[in-house]
């Protein structure tokens, strides 16, 4: 599990994990694993796979190009940590590698009085709270087989188009139901409606809290949250 | 068959009536605060825009446009009646918002660290649907009392829900401004969401910390229970935090049901 962080002038956009075996579609594009909505980036842009302990970079015959070390590519290279990668206009490091001025902790304005809004980013959750969470596909079908959970806070789960995870399957409705973020964990929201979702292997018709290793089955597809 | 069980269990549709207002306030130069009323949609949002130079009120005015312009017909259409639906798309539409206006903080020099306070309400039928990050807030007068349905993101709010003590923290000049979750900056706590019923006569006020700042719980109360129309109301609003000094720039939003 390695976490990458996409920079636009000394400034983090976003975060992401990769896992060992991984391809990430990176892109300005709803169907990209990671969006980044910037017309400078074409709707699928990049693409970094995690294989054997070694990172690959490929661009997705973007607009504006993906670089390592200054030079464009065009089929998969393979990149260390410390290479300089560039797609379109961000810069693309290991989290690990970031320096503090990439990370904005806090600002304050030169107020014009006393009462300015500033933002501080609060104390660090505890290590108990934080981690990364991944939707797995274990049985059945859907649109990726890992959905990285990463600095999203809800998720829509189901056939259809509008969905963030799309499950195939015909006794699948096409709102199904939502993954969302809360305090220190994910939530499971099924959808109302006749359509059924089991948590373990019990049916769930309201919010319920999920921990990791839950196994969610909905017709003939399984998902694991871990 | 169908439609008889729907013509029992629907649920009755409230006629909503609203205005906004928003003042740069008596000491501030520019206004930074930005709102928007999608009056068909049933969509009112609210934001209070931070930052050097002018880039609040870029941040702000961004966010009200991408956050109208996300609840689009056939979001619309298909977020009817569905609660869950409604939730997923206002989270979804403020981390749009988040990403958004954090790309273009990191565009210019003058725009590094904007962000904005936000708080967005959308009306299905008869419910209530609220989501906000921040100090902006809603408040819900009903039957002649009111209440304040948002919690506010600060360090103020968050730390006495950790001490009892708060004699320490009222002292503290600044705590109250100190937010801790915007857009502009990444979520630590996704968005926050709320949801209740709302029956006939009950009104609603969206409005940024220039407004409850500065005019008691008490005077909101009074003035949006005795208000004629929404516009009365906003308007006697901002002139009373004027009144009061307007440190800040003042916002509101009145929705009456």
């Amino acid at each position: 599990m390695e976490e990458w962080a996409l920079i636009l002038n000394n400034r983090v956009i976003k975060r992401f994990t990769i896992e060992e075996g991984q391809t990430l579609t990176i892109g300005r594009g709803q169907d990209a694993d990671v969006t980044v909505d910037n017309s400078a980036i074409s709707r699928q842009h990049s693409s970094l796979e995690l294989k054997g302990g070694t990172f690959y970079l490929t661009d997705l015959y973007s607009l504006n190009g993906t670089k390592v070390n200054g030079k464009k590519i065009v089929s998969a290279v393979p990149v260390k940590k410390r290479d300089h990668l560039e797609i379109g206009k961000f810069i693309l490091k290991p989290a690990e590698l970031l320096v503090d001025e990439e990370e904005v902790e806090s600002f304050s304005t030169s107020p014009e009085s006393m009462d300015q809004t500033i933002f501080v980013k609060p104390k660090a959750q505890p290590k108990s709270q934080a981690g990364h969470y991944s939707l797995v596909v274990i049985d059945g079908q859907a649109s990726t087989e890992r959905f990285n959970l990463s600095g999203i806070d809800s998720v829509k789960v189901g056939s259809g188009d509008s969905c963030d995870l799309i499950i195939s399957g015909f006794f699948v409705a096409r709102t199904q139901f939502f993954i969302t973020r809360g305090q220190g964990g994910y939530s499971i929201i099924p959808n109302s409606g006749l359509r059924r979702v089991y948590v373990n292997g019990k049916k769930v018709d309201k919010e319920i809290r999920l921990k990791k290793g839950d196994l969610i089955k909905v017709a003939g597809t399984t998902l694991k949250l871990s | 068959m169908i439609n008889i069980f729907r013509r029992f269990f629907s649920r009755k549709k409230l006629t909503l009536s609203c205005a906004g207002q928003s003042d740069p306030g008596q000491v501030r130069s520019k206004n930074e605060d930005s709102y928007s009323i999608l009056a068909e949609h049933r969509l009112f949002i609210v934001a209070d825009g931070m930052g050097g130079h002018n880039a609040g009120e870029i941040a702000s005015s961004a966010t009200v446009k991408i956050i109208g312009d996300h609840f689009t017909p056939e979001r619309l259409a298909a977020m009817q009646g569905s609660p869950q639906e409604i939730r997923h798309a206002l989270v979804k539409s403020f981390e749009k918002a988040n990403v958004i206006v954090s790309a273009m903080a990191a565009e210019k020099d003058e725009w590094r660290g904007m962000g904005c306070t936000l708080v967005v309400a959308y009306i299905d039928d008869d419910t209530l649907h609220l989501c906000h990050v921040g100090d902006a807030r809603c408040y819900l007068v009903s039957e002649g009392s009111i209440r304040q349905l948002t919690s506010d993101h600060t360090t103020l709010v968050e730390r006495r829900r950790e001490f009892s003590d708060t004699t320490e923290l009222a002292a503290h000049p600044q705590g109250r401004h100190v937010v801790t979750r915007v857009i502009g900056y990444p979520f630590p706590e996704p968005p926050e969401y709320y949801s209740c019923r709302l029956r006939e006569g009950d009104r609603l006020l969206l409005c940024t910390d220039g407004l409850w700042s500065t005019v008691t719980e008490k005077t909101l109360s009074g003035v949006m229970a005795n208000a004629t129309t929404p516009a009365d109301a906003v308007h006697y609003l901002v002139d009373l935090a004027n009144q009061a000094g307007g440190p800040d720039n003042i916002t509101g939003v009145a929705v009456f049901c």
